[in-house]
């Protein structure tokens, strides 16, 4: 039977405040359903910073490809060159003999 | 712990994903169990747990865009989209026939609280006399008093919710508890 002596705010809110600590015992956040949020908040990441991270990655990737492709040719060509030279020393030389 | 706005804010402000993450698990740890109290008041228990899980993610997926400056603009949009879930929840399956939260439950939750801490024969008083409040209120004082003591509500967000004057939610509560007490007193 409710008590008149008792102060009926002061009971509420400790109640409330036991009833908070132990619904958070009795229903605490399952490790999958923080899985899920955590995917949420990782795919939000990458909606707010991964297109302009992956562009410039994107950039310098193809700046290095190009760079490497350009000396690969450069390379090529030289050996070419050289190679050419050596033939026509080589032909120069079969002249010779 | 941090008031949620300032939990928000850290997350915002996160210099990185794993900082980011981090700043989230504060917040599940903040807005889990009061979320789930809100829920749990407003809809049957067979899909209380996906609605619960469902309002958590909706709270991630839009806090990115939130611009609220204060802690009571930051609960009362969390809260918001619960609302919003149990809505689109009961358009799904339709409403629930609402019942009042077991009274055996909420002593679960106690004795579940007390396992730290244990609760003396004067505590004890307490809580029987404020679960004898609980018990004989009616709609919608028992909304009231769930949201304005369970949940932890100031006035400003039981004006808003309930549509109410924030000047007079103070005496409103006051009667609530005054009609609970005459109401328990006349039952038991």
């Amino acid at each position: 039977m409710p008590r008149k002596d008792i102060d009926a705010e002061k009971a509420m809110e400790q109640l409330g405040e036991r009833v908070r600590r132990g619904w958070a015992k009795l229903y605490p956040v399952m490790p999958n359903e923080r899985a899920e949020v955590h995917e949420i908040v990782r795919q939000q990441w990458e909606l707010e910073h991964g297109p302009a991270h992956k562009a410039d990655q994107d950039k310098s990737l193809a700046e290095a490809d190009a760079k490497q492709l350009s000396e690969e040719q450069k390379k090529a060509a030289e050996q070419q060159k050289k190679q050419s030279s050596q033939q026509g020393q080589d032909q120069d030389l079969g002249h010779s003999h | 712990m941090a008031a949620l706005i300032e939990l928000i804010r850290q997350y915002q402000e996160a210099p990185s994903l794993v900082e980011r993450i981090r700043a989230s698990d504060e917040i599940i740890d903040a807005v889990a169990t009061p979320l789930r109290l809100y829920i749990t008041r407003r809809m049957g228990k067979a899909w209380l747990d996906d609605v619960c899980q469902e309002t958590l993610k909706g709270v991630f997926k839009g806090l990115h865009k939130f611009r609220g400056d204060s802690n009571g603009k930051a609960w009362g949009w969390c809260y918001a989209i619960a609302s919003n879930q149990l809505a689109e929840h009961f358009r799904k399956r339709g409403r629930d026939r609402l019942d009042l939260v077991d009274p055996d439950e909420v002593w679960q939750a106690i004795r579940a609280a007390s396992q730290t801490a244990s609760i003396s024969p004067d505590e004890r008083d307490l809580l029987e006399h404020a679960m004898d409040l609980l018990r004989a209120a009616k709609p919608p004082c028992y909304d009231y008093l769930w949201n304005r003591y369970m949940l932890g509500w100031d006035n400003q967000m039981i004006a808003e919710a309930f549509d109410l004057n924030y000047g007079s939610v103070h005496t409103i509560i006051r009667r609530c508890l005054e009609t609970a007490r005459s109401l328990a007193t006349a039952t038991a």
